[in-house]
């Protein structure tokens, strides 16, 4: 079975909220200095679910990404964890691109690539939080999709996917190839073994440019993008904290009580 | 580009009734309409659903448009995004709004490709530029670190609304309408695959989203044994139990009950948060509480900047007294 | 694997990076790994580097390297619960094109030093931590992290403190609390314009400021403030086994430290973005390992190679010189195709040579002495009192004390150097 893992680098989602910045005036995010960005974890989940299909079926996962300088750490990442080759997507006409625009760009790669039955994108990236790449990969290159993975297996008729619903799931069988986006639900990304992250660092990812797959430039970049970011601020969510103390724990949680009581939220 | 025009919700039938979402669908739809100057129309997909339409009318629907089809949960999702799509190039709408619901999430994106354009999905807020009339789509992003609020340049703009961050529509009975079936007929190609099992897990007592207290627990409980004694006050307080991701994660309970950006989205009276951090993940799905209390052993986490109340302390320790002074309180 | 490293790096700090970079630069196959998320991930110190280690290492440091200032004002103060009495010394100087110290935020710098490190050729590997050693006889031949085995013809320690690499080589046992300073440090945001007003400062220029007294409660140890361009690193470092022994934590220490009238106004207004919390050895040459077995080498603070003469703390030059000094080493056994003891001694040698341990034997007695508590208590006191005698007593400084006290600072300053003159300088009035 060959898969295609779509995978992106984001800023660390779990940077304290007290580092996250960002500038109104220009609309963009002031990543704080000295935290590198991660590999999405929904895109290392999906890498997790090509690695869990592999180890049933064999054949190969292949990691996409499209980005500028150091993107390559995310697909070395996917390597570390198990996968077995990637390529970054990087051209100065990319900048900019919407969902449209990134989807177009992978799917020619995928479309490069050639021999594939699923293609895997994480449900949403912790960056943007769109959730569409995934979607339209699947209707540019025609093929079948399910959202929102929890579980995938190969079956005779093709794939038999678990798609996470508010009170439970739905399993549906779909052809192949298929695209699959992948929920947290999946579990757990393995994390790199020392000979998995050795031979990723030990690695050249190589660097496909717009002209490598064929991409028409003026469907890419700020340009053709769809929409466009009005405003961008941060919440004010601060709320004035009445901190209840007491000599003893005991003492405090009793005075809470009162003053919640007092207050009428009990 | 084609003239598009008007306002498209795609509401919800679930067990032959309108879901929730529908109501707060036309809510929303409706200030727009009144702030574009445009009709309001509600899409709607089921089985003999003359009524539901008609509830949409009273809600204020100024047309209400039926297709006939099974329930979401029961058919592929490949069917909804043909079926939406169809009536979209027929209605032709400016603005297309779909909940934020299993159905949209998974509709919405699809949809915009098919229709050549794009989806906000997730917005918490929906408003009209007085200057150029675009559809603005605030949402969260960045885990909720930041609020976006975006344009949509091309046509139709679509964007899905998440539950309860408008006010639902009141109902009007004398309000009157059309309602008009839609026949589509999808080809066969397009739908992919098949369904072949739908799960519900039920869940015993108050839903999340319902309840009007919540205790919820986090990494700071320590194992699946620390949540009785959140049981217990939540029983007392008429409440239910809910937790982040980080018990889901360690298998202490299911990830059903995890709230937050990925999980459910409450908004209670009173939410109190017992060992919980406060990432901002995790408040995004409940910042929309009224009152918020706190109970963790570090002075520094960030949740107490974002409650009413709090402890600073062991819960262990703070627990059951608590749990005794509110017995005490309730009782008198 | 197929085949071994010439050397592994275990810890990608100061030494790491300095020692990998080096062997890398003379064509080594070396592997830098470090268990941190990233190099630096969860690394931290006061934040100044003193010593031109890094700009003969580096040539493009002072164009490329995420450094935040020049030290060019240091400033060591006494603290009563109310009295602040303080020395300042500026000399511009300091900065381009000699600078003597940088003030340096850890998570960025380290994880620039790795990519140097990268570009050199070294294999830098994060998110990996070695559990033990792999062993022929009594020859280290690689590492063992996770379930993975790395051969390597040399293994070098640059671990940090406590370093489980030079325990599992059998050259150092557990250290105990009296080896021991607790550093606690938080980062609080502040606007550049507000830091370089209250600190007096102008473009790159930077202060360290160390303090004694009343913000150790009297504990071996002492408080400090970096500047660096948007935010303040403001810590405490207090003797371990005294902590314990008094039952005090090191970080109430650092919030009564941030309390004192004169450090608040410092920070008044900032917002705290970081915390963190770290050992140092400070009982330098008396607690410092062997630094070499058969395949095997321990540099920096894994090593012990710490200054910690009381308010002074330095240590990553030291790790640098001393990372520099193993990777020389390496590569001098790699020509002869010798990993022996006897090679690796080389090590030592080089050491001796360079002011690592000179400065370590200099101040062999140092820590004793230091634990002395009058120097933390006593000698405030005195400072503060002679200051209040001097300033308040006729409202003019007295030349001769004021000298002594500029005097004393002269090139880098050592509380050591100063307490004495402190002493004397009172009698002399
Ligand atoms: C893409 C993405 C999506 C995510 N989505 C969600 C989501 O939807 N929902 C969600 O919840 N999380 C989500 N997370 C995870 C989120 O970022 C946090 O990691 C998580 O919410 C932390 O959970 P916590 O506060 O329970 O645990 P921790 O961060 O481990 O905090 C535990 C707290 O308990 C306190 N504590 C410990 N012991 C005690 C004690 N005895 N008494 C009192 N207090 C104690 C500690 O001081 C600490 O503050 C997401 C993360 C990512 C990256
Ligand atoms: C509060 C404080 C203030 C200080 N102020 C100053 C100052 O102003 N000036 C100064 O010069 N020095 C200062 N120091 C001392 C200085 O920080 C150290 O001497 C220096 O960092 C030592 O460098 P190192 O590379 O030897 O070790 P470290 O910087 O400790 O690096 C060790 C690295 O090894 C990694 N590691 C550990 N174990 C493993 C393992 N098993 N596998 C893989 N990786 C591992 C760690 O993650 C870490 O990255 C201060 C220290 C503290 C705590
Ligand atoms: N720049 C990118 N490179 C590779 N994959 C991407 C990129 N952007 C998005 N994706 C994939 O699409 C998914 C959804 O992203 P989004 O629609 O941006 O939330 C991600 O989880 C990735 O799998």
């Amino acid at each position: 079975m060959n898969i295609i893992v779509c995978v992106k680098q984001v800023l660390d989602p779990d940077i304290p909220p007290a580092k996250f910045k960002v500038d109104s005036a220009s609309k963009q995010v002031v990543p704080p200095e000295g935290i590198p960005p991660v590999i999405n974890p929904y895109d290392a989940q999906a890498v997790e679910l090509a690695l869990r299909l592999k180890e049933k079926q064999g054949g190969k996962i292949t990691v996409l990404t499209v980005g500028s300088d150091g993107a390559d750490k995310a697909v070395k990442y996917a390597i570390s964890m198990g996968a077995d080759d990637g390529f970054v997507l990087s051209d100065e006409v990319f900048e900019g691109s919407d969902s449209f625009s990134m989807a177009y760009i992978l799917s020619k790669a995928v479309e490069k690539i050639g021999e594939y039955d699923l293609v895997l994108c994480g449900r949403q990236a912790a960056d943007w939080d769109e959730g569409l790449v995934g979607s339209i990969i699947a209707e540019s290159l025609g093929t079948s999709l399910v959202t929102l993975a929890e579980d995938a297996e190969v079956v005779d008729e093709g794939l038999k996917v678990k798609r996470v619903t508010l009170d439970g799931y739905q399993a549906f069988i779909v052809p192949t190839p298929a695209v699959v986006t992948v929920s947290n639900e999946v579990g757990q990304a393995r994390l790199p073994s020392g000979l998995g992250i050795i031979s990723a660092a030990r690695r050249q990812i190589p660097v496909w440019k717009a002209a490598d797959t064929g991409i028409d430039p003026s469907l890419v970049g700020s340009a053709a993008a769809r929409r466009k970011l009005f405003a961008l601020s941060v919440p004010a969510r601060e709320r004035k904290c009445e901190i209840i103390e007491g000599e003893t724990p005991a003492e405090a949680a009793t005075k809470l009580a009162e003053r919640l009581r007092e207050a009428g939220a009990i | 580009m084609a003239e598009n025009k008007g306002i498209l919700i795609c509401g919800e039938v679930v067990d032959g009734k309108l879901a929730a979402i529908t109501a707060e669908l036309l809510g929303a739809g409706k200030k727009l309409s009144a702030e574009l100057e445009q009709p309001l129309g509600a899409l709607l997909i089921g089985k003999d659903i003359e009524e539901v339409a008609q509830e949409t009318i009273g809600l204020g629907a100024d047309r209400a448009y039926t297709i006939d089809g099974p329930a979401f949960l029961d058919s592929l999702p490949d069917l909804y995004v043909a079926l939406i799509a169809a009536a979209c190039e027929k209605l032709q709408p400016s603005v297309v709004i779909l909940g934020q619901t299993d159905m949209g999430r998974d509709v919405a994106p699809r949809l915009a490709a098919k229709l050549k354009t794009t989806a906000v999905l997730d917005c918490v807020g929906l408003e009209i530029d007085p200057e150029t009339r675009a559809l603005l789509q605030t949402r969260p992003v960045y885990g909720g670190n930041a609020t976006a609020v975006w344009v949509t340049e091309s046509q139709p703009q679509i964007a899905t609304l998440r539950p309860r961050s408008v006010m639902a529509a009141e109902s009007d009975t004398s309000r009157t309408g059309e309602i008009e079936p839609l026949p589509i007929v999808v080809e066969d190609s397009a739908i992919k695959g098949k369904l072949v099992e739908t799960v519900k897990t039920e869940v015993e007592g108050i839903k999340l989203e319902d309840a009007k207290v919540i205790v919820a627990g986090g990494g700071g409980i320590g194992g699946p044994e620390g949540f009785e004694k959140l049981r217990e006050l939540a029983s007392l307080l008429g409440g239910t139990v809910g937790v982040t991701r980080v018990p889901c994660d360690e298998g202490w309970l299911p990830l059903t009950m995890e709230i937050g950006q990925t999980g459910r989205i409450v908004g209670p009276d009173l939410y109190i948060a017992v060992g919980i951090s406060g990432a901002p993940q995790h408040m995004a799905g409940c910042s929309g509480s009224k009152c918020i209390v706190t109970i963790n052993k570090d002075p520094d986490a960030n949740l107490f900047k974002e409650s009413n109340f709090g402890i600073v302390g062991d819960y262990k320790q703070v627990m059951p007294a608590f749990i005794e002074k509110c017995r005490e309180l309730l009782s008198s | 694997m197929e085949q071994g490293f010439d050397a592994i790096v275990v810890g990608a700090g100061p030494a790491g990076c300095a020692c990998a970079y080096k062997l890398a630069k003379a064509g080594l196959q070396a592997l830098v790994i470090d268990r941190g998320k990233f190099a630096g991930a969860k690394n931290m110190w006061g934040g100044a580097f003193y010593g031109a280690e890094l700009l003969e290492l580096l040539p493009d440091f002072l164009e490329e390297a995420p450094f935040e200032r020049y030290v060019t004002r240091q400033k060591i103060s006494f603290l009563t619960v109310e009295d602040c009495l303080s020395i300042d010394f500026a000399s511009p100087k300091f900065s381009q094109p000699a600078p003597h110290g940088f003030v340096i935020l850890r998570s960025k710098f380290d994880r620039w030093f790795a990519d140097k490190a990268q570009e050199a050729g070294a294999i830098v590997a994060p998110g990996l931590g070695a559990d033990d050693l792999l062993w022929d006889g009594h020859r280290v031949t690689g590492i063992k992290a996770g379930n993975d085995e790395l051969p390597a013809s040399a293994v070098i320690a640059c671990d940090g403190a406590n370093s489980v690499m030079a325990q599992k080589a059998g050259l150092q046992t557990e250290l105990s609390p009296e080896d021991m300073k607790q550093g606690v440090k938080e980062v609080i945001e502040l606007p550049r314009e507000v830091i370089e007003q209250r600190f007096n400062l102008s473009g790159r220029e930077g202060m360290a400021w160390e303090f004694a007294g009343s913000c150790t409660q009297g504990l071996p140890g002492g408080g400090f403030i970096y500047t660096n361009q948007d935010s303040i690193s403001i810590g405490i470092v207090a003797q371990l086994n005294a902590l314990v022994k008094r039952k005090i934590q090191a970080n109430d220490l650092l919030e009564g430290f941030k309390s004192h009238p004169e450090v608040a106004r410092l920070i008044e207004g900032g917002k705290l973005v970081e915390y963190s919390g770290h050992l140092i050895p400070v009982s330098g040459i008396n607690m410092m390992p062997e630094l070499y077995r058969d395949g095997f080498l321990v540099a920096g603070d894994a090593a012990a190679l710490v200054l910690g003469t009381g308010l002074i703390l330095e240590g990553a030059n030291f790790a640098v010189a001393s990372g520099i000094a193993a990777a020389e080493t390496v590569i001098k056994a790699k020509e002869k195709g010798d990993f022996s003891r006897e090679s690796l001694s080389t090590y030592q040698k080089l050491l001796e040579e360079s002011y690592v341990l000179k400065d370590l034997k200099t101040f062999k007695k140092a820590p004793h002495f230091l634990e002395n508590p009058h120097i933390y208590n006593l000698y405030p006191e005195l400072a503060c009192d002679l200051a209040r005698r001097i300033f308040i007593g006729d409202g003019q400084p007295r030349k001769t004390t004021w000298n002594t006290l500029r005097g004393s600072l002269k090139g880098k300053a050592s509380l050591l150097q100063i307490l004495p003159d402190l002493w004397w300088g009172k009698g002399a009035i």
